[in-house]
């Protein structure tokens, strides 16, 4: 297990120099200037063409390529362009927004998605069963930026329950920061309760069909009990692995989230970055998130090779 | 997120005043150029309240205290270091909490902040400044002319005005702590003007050596204003407090001069690039100003209880500019082709929809200043295609793709480019939209060799010869002889009286050579909410002597 | 498959096979077919016709005519330039499906090429896919974003970025599919008998990946369809003159409240598309899956 682990580790490493790579040549084709967003329309070209020779955008591109990398090689993201602070403070300001809209959508998502699913699958095939699963494909059909703005237009502009948009931190208090993100939250989590729900259905059938099921009926045991007690804790394992994924995959969803509803997050940073043409930030961040991702999926796979032993010697 | 310079207006507050009181105004504002002029309390127009505000407001009954939340239109580049940056969004926020020699009144006029006395040379070699006594900094340290003299060094290396000035400069002197004498070479009539503008704030000696070029840190925002930069997250606040040491003026208050008294403990600004969020977020009270709102939502604001909606007049006026350094518009000839092409009025309705907040006026500078100029308007907004199509040919145009360069990330760029595009088509002329985003756009516009025509904004309330295509390098190319004599008069003249018909020239000159082709002036939507009190409707606003009632 | 669960995307955990269905269910999930399919031939034949169904011209600007509410000269109301709503909706449609089939057709063509290749020569496995993973780590909507402004508003373009964010999970269905049969005795039989690789693939290995494939590409469609309108609703997607879903949208923003109009059309189009592509998606998962022929 040591073994198969330090492997998995070590290939790990090719992909996040690929993904250094492409983001920095990614952003070298990207036309635009920083130094000219930064120093407004009104500067003039001296300055400009000054501030470029400053900010080390006039070296030749594989001197930069190599600072940079040599940069993160030592644990430093490097120096913002328009924020004039370090990559990695820009970063931890914005981890708090970026976490919490996570945490409460997962929340939302798991508390909508899993007791559907299930009742889904204990009544399956019944009217229910095809109209919550109807429910569920068209939820996750319909795009978070529309969601938001509907959930805007009738919950904040109509009844004014909630602000608009914006962000208090969690230090101003828990009622407070919350009044902000319950919107945002439902927003990014209702299209994947949808998901979750149909694939906590599909997993609890499967577990139903299983032998000791049967024999649990066969039994005589409510269905209730046959559901809740064996079928769920068997498939426990795997859902919590969809979990998993989903709140991984809520993380890149959380991108437009933030930029509809204001939230000082991760994903709007990038965004903004991108227009600043703020490269460290960019590169320093898409490094973050793919490390991020790239872990998550490794834990996941660790946790399946854990439980099937087969998988680490194929 | 960066032609910020675009969103802040201004207004002078009084109706009732006259253009002709206006010019006296600021003449007798100048009279102070001729000997030693005590710049004591300026007895100018109190403070009445904006005329272009919805709504009444109640006769002021401040009270100290509570929290004031600014919607901005985004991240200010650079914080608040405006002498690094030319965006305005920035020198907003600078305004609060740095100051500077002088500042302006609510004509535009300069008046002394830091500055108690001084004394103009005659012959416009060399002015004195007498600093006022007991002004300390934010970390207590008191203000001397060593700061002054630093902080101007500053100015002179990063922004385009300080390096016209100290290209004229013989020697700054600090003969002691409270005096500056700042001697030119050649006489020198502008630098009041200058002086007067956010970006030429005074930092403590060792902080402005210490970031030379470079942008300030956070740790290095040290002013000596009624406010002080307290924290900064950056694309979440920034925040300042309340300074109790502040040592105001007493003259009264007048536009960003005279006395200056903070009442709130705290103002944030909030970068909110979302135009439509800032206007809902003022409605349900999450902000309490809200700058550049959408004229789209002005009877929206104007009908929610707790708002009220501000005009801001003047603001920035609008035009194509033309690429005169190489390709089809080196040839003066095609300019005047497009600008015959072009219906201005249509062009600004286009681009900024509701007609409350445009105003068709063929002027650099705004009638509201005194360096209004109506010459050439002979050629301002004469719209007829046979004209466009005649000096086509003269020009000798065989159908070339003429490249324009816009964006959608400001809204008004791409709806008057389309606009024009489709006046110019009908004139006969091939026109090809490149639309970008701003940051490949301000970099385009630099290369002469991509493009023809790029449309951009400038404020229409600063002194003529800081309009930024009055320099050669500055995108759109234009240099000109014509200009750079008149230019050269203008800022070599002390005396403001006389400066007045070299605005009439150097007009003259823009309309013959038609460097851009003005289209209009555009008004500024801001709000603010009914239960602030005494906010006076300027362009570059300020929230001292503002606050809840 | 050493990395299976890091295989695992969204859509594929959609397909986990269900097992146990009743006849009703069953029922239910041809109807799945049979509706999707309605909706998206009806969707079709909008954007084809749309010339015919508009009432009025998308582009043309009317000033004096902004943000009315739905009358019974505009139906569904008309937008902040007096544009109106219905009609571009309709001429919306064209690039929404537009960038959908051109986004699944090149991802079928270059996912599949690379997921053959990787399945099938084993030097190129690691290679590939490692390629692939940090394609996958690469958060897709930035992707998209970064390559919009490297190339313009252009539509090839954003058929261009958003089939880069969606290739590698294809190239990943083919290759596991390729792996499983590649050990299989039949094909070891077609080694021996000296048939060449290029044979093997074509007439042994494609066949098997169709199915798979057809799966995958219904749910590649619909998220280009979400993809383009989430590019132009940032205001990074086609060209601004195209009616496109996304940025009427985004436009909708600045007047959500005076007109709300503006936002209900062309969110319940997009939603429409998109949801019958994932029940066209669903149903013929259901039918084509080999693990659920089996069962």
């Amino acid at each position: 297990m040591l073994r198969y682990t330090l492997r998995r580790l070590l290939l790990t490493i090719p992909v996040m120099l690929l993904v250094a790579t492409a983001v920095f040549l990614l952003l070298r084709i990207v036309p635009g200037d920083p130094a000219g967003v930064i120093l407004g329309s009104d500067a003039t070209e001296e300055r400009r063409l000054e501030l470029r020779r400053q900010l080390g955008l006039e070296d030749p591109l594989p001197l930069q390529y190599v600072n940079w990398l040599s940069r993160i090689a030592r644990g430093d993201l490097g120096q913002s362009i328009f924020l004039n602070q370090p990559v990695t403070s820009a970063l931890l300001e914005r981890v708090q927004p970026t976490l919490l809209l996570t945490l409460l959508a997962s929340f939302v998502s798991i508390a909508i998605g899993l007791p559907t699913g299930i009742i889904a699958a204990r009544w399956r095939g019944s009217w229910l069963d095809i109209a919550l699963m109807g429910v569920a494909i068209m939820g996750a059909s319909i795009p978070t930026f529309w969601m938001g703005l509907n959930l805007i237009l009738i919950f904040a502009v109509f009844l004014g329950w909630f602000p608009v948009a914006g962000y208090e931190p969690l230090e101003k208090g828990l009622w407070e920061s919350l009044r902000y993100m319950i919107l945002p939250a439902f927003t990014l989590g209702l299209a994947s309760s949808a998901l979750l729900a149909r694939i906590t259905r599909s997993m609890m059938l499967d577990v139903l069909g299983q032998d000791y099921v049967r024999t649990a009926r066969a039994k005589g045991l409510a269905e209730r009990w046959v559901v809740l007690r064996h079928a769920l804790k068997n498939a426990f394992i795997p859902i919590l692995t969809t979990i998993g994924i989903i709140i991984a995959s809520l993380l890149g969803g959380a991108v437009i989230t933030e930029q509809i509803f204001n939230l000082p997050g991760i994903g709007r940073l990038l965004i903004l970055a991108i227009g600043r043409r703020d490269f460290p930030v960019v590169q320093g961040t898409v490094l973050v998130i793919a490390a991020v991702y790239v872990l998550i999926n490794l834990l996941i796979d660790l946790l399946y090779s854990f439980l099937d032993p087969r998988i680490r010697h194929a | 997120m960066s032609d910020q310079n675009q969103q802040h207006p201004v207004e002078p507050p009084e109706e009732s005043l006259t253009r002709r009181d206006f010019i006296k105004l600021g003449a007798s504002a100048s009279v102070s150029a001729l000997l030693l002029a005590a710049c004591g309390p300026a007895p100018a127009a109190s403070p009445a309240a904006p005329t272009q505000v919805s709504g009444s407001i109640k006769q002021p009954t401040l009270k100290k205290g509570g929290v004031f939340k600014i919607a901005i239109i985004g991240e200010p580049p650079a914080i608040a270091d405006a002498m690094f940056t030319t965006a305005t969004v920035t020198s907003n926020v600078a305004m609060q909490f740095l100051e500077g020699l002088f500042t302006r009144d609510a004509k535009f006029a300069p008046k002394p902040v830091l500055v108690d006395q001084y004394t103009i040379a005659p012959d416009g070699k060399s002015y004195e400044f007498k600093l006022r006594k007991g002004i300390k900094f934010h970390n207590g340290k008191p203000l001397d002319s060593a700061d002054v003299a630093a902080s101007l060094e500053r100015w002179g290396m990063l922004t385009g005005r300080g390096q016209t000035i100290f290209k004229r400069l013989d020697t700054i002197e600090t003969p002691d702590a409270q005096t500056v004498k700042i001697n030119f070479k050649d006489p020198t009539g502008i630098l009041l003007d200058y002086l007067a503008l956010p970006e030429a704030f005074i930092l403590p000696a060792e902080i402005a050596k210490a970031a030379g070029k470079d942008a300030l840190k956070k740790d290095q925002f040290v002013g000596t204003g009624p406010f002080k930069f307290t924290e900064y997250i950056a694309d979440r606040y920034i925040r300042m407090t309340r300074n109790d040491a502040y040592a105001p003026r007493d003259d009264s208050p007048d536009g960003a001069s005279g006395k200056r008294e903070a009442y709130f403990d705290e103002i944030q600004f909030i970068p909110v690039p979302d135009s439509s969020v800032r206007a809902n977020g003022m409605i349900s009270g999450e902000y309490h100003y809200g700058d550049s709102l959408p004229p789209d939502q002005y009877d929206v604001l104007k009908s929610s209880p707790g708002v009220v909606t501000i005009t801001v007049k003047p603001y920035y006026w609008y035009c194509p500019h033309f690429n005169k350094k190489k390709g089809l518009f080196t040839n003066v000839k095609m300019r005047h082709a497009v600008a015959a092409a072009i219906n201005a009025e249509e062009a600004m309705i286009a681009g900024f929809g509701n007609k409350d907040f445009i105003r068709v006026d063929g002027g650099i500078n705004a009638p509201e200043t005194t360096w209004y100029s109506k010459a050439g308007f002979e050629s301002f907004n004469k719209p007829d295609l046979n004209r466009a199509k005649q000096l086509l040919q003269e020009a000798g145009y065989k159908g070339e793709t003429i490249r324009w360069l816009a964006t959608k990330e400001y809204d008004y760029n791409y709806k008057m480019a389309e606009y024009s595009k489709q006046k110019m088509e009908a004139a006969g002329m091939k026109v090809e939209l490149i639309v970008s985003d701003w940051a490949t756009l301000v970099k385009n516009r630099a290369n002469p060799d991509v493009y023809e025509i790029f449309l951009t904004g400038h404020a229409s309330y600063v002194h003529p010869a800081t309009h930024p295509f009055m320099a050669d390098s500055w995108p759109g190319f234009w240099s000109s002889p014509a200009r750079d004599a008149v230019l050269n008069k203008i800022i070599a003249e002390p005396d403001p009286a006389k400066q007045k018909p070299l605005y009439d020239e150097l007009q003259a000159v823009v309309y013959q050579e038609m460097p851009f082709v003005k289209c209009g002036d555009n008004f500024l939507l801001r709000a603010i909410r009914k239960d602030i009190v005494n906010y006076q409707n300027i362009p570059d606003y300020y929230f001292w002597n503002v606050g809840f009632a | 498959m050493t990395e299976r669960a890091a295989t695992l995307t969204l859509p594929q955990l959609i397909e986990q096979p269900a097992t146990h269905r009743s006849w009703l269910a069953t029922l239910g999930r041809r109807k799945n077919i049979t509706l999707g399919g309605i909706v998206l031939v009806a969707m079709i034949a909008i954007a084809l016709l749309a010339p015919l169904i508009a009432t009025h011209d998308p582009l043309k600007l009317v000033v004096q005519d902004r943000l009315q509410s739905p009358n019974s000269a505009h139906l569904f109301g008309t937008d902040t330039q007096g544009r109106d709503v219905f009609s571009r909706v309709v001429y919306g449609a064209r690039l929404s499906l537009g960038v959908g089939f051109g986004v699944s057709l090149s991802v079928l063509m270059v996912g599949t090429l690379i997921g053959l290749l990787a399945g099938y020569f084993r030097r190129l496995d690691t290679p590939i896919m490692r390629v692939m993973d940090g394609m996958m780590a690469f958060p897709g909507i930035i992707l998209a974003i970064a390559i919009m402004a490297a190339r313009g508003p252009k539509v090839e373009n954003v058929i261009l970025a958003l089939s880069i964010v969606s290739t590698p999970r294809l190239a990943r269905v083919v290759r596991s599919v390729v792996l499983s049969l590649r050990e299989t005795q039949f094909i070891e039989a077609a080694h021996s008998v000296g048939c060449t690789a290029q044979k093997i693939i074509r007439s042994h290995l494609l066949p098997n990946c169709v199915s798979p494939l057809i799966v995958q590409i219904s749910f590649i469609f619909a998220e280009a369809v979400i993809g383009e309108a989430s590019l132009s609703f940032l205001g990074a997607g086609a060209p601004p003159e195209v009616p496109s879903w996304g940025s009427m949208l985004n436009d909708s923003r600045v007047v959500l409240r005076q007109a709300p109009w503006t936002m209900i059309l062309p969110g319940v189009a997009l939603t429409l598309s998109v949801f019958a592509l994932n029940l066209l998606g669903d149903g013929l998962r259901d039918l084509l899956d080999p693990r659920l022929r089996r069962r």
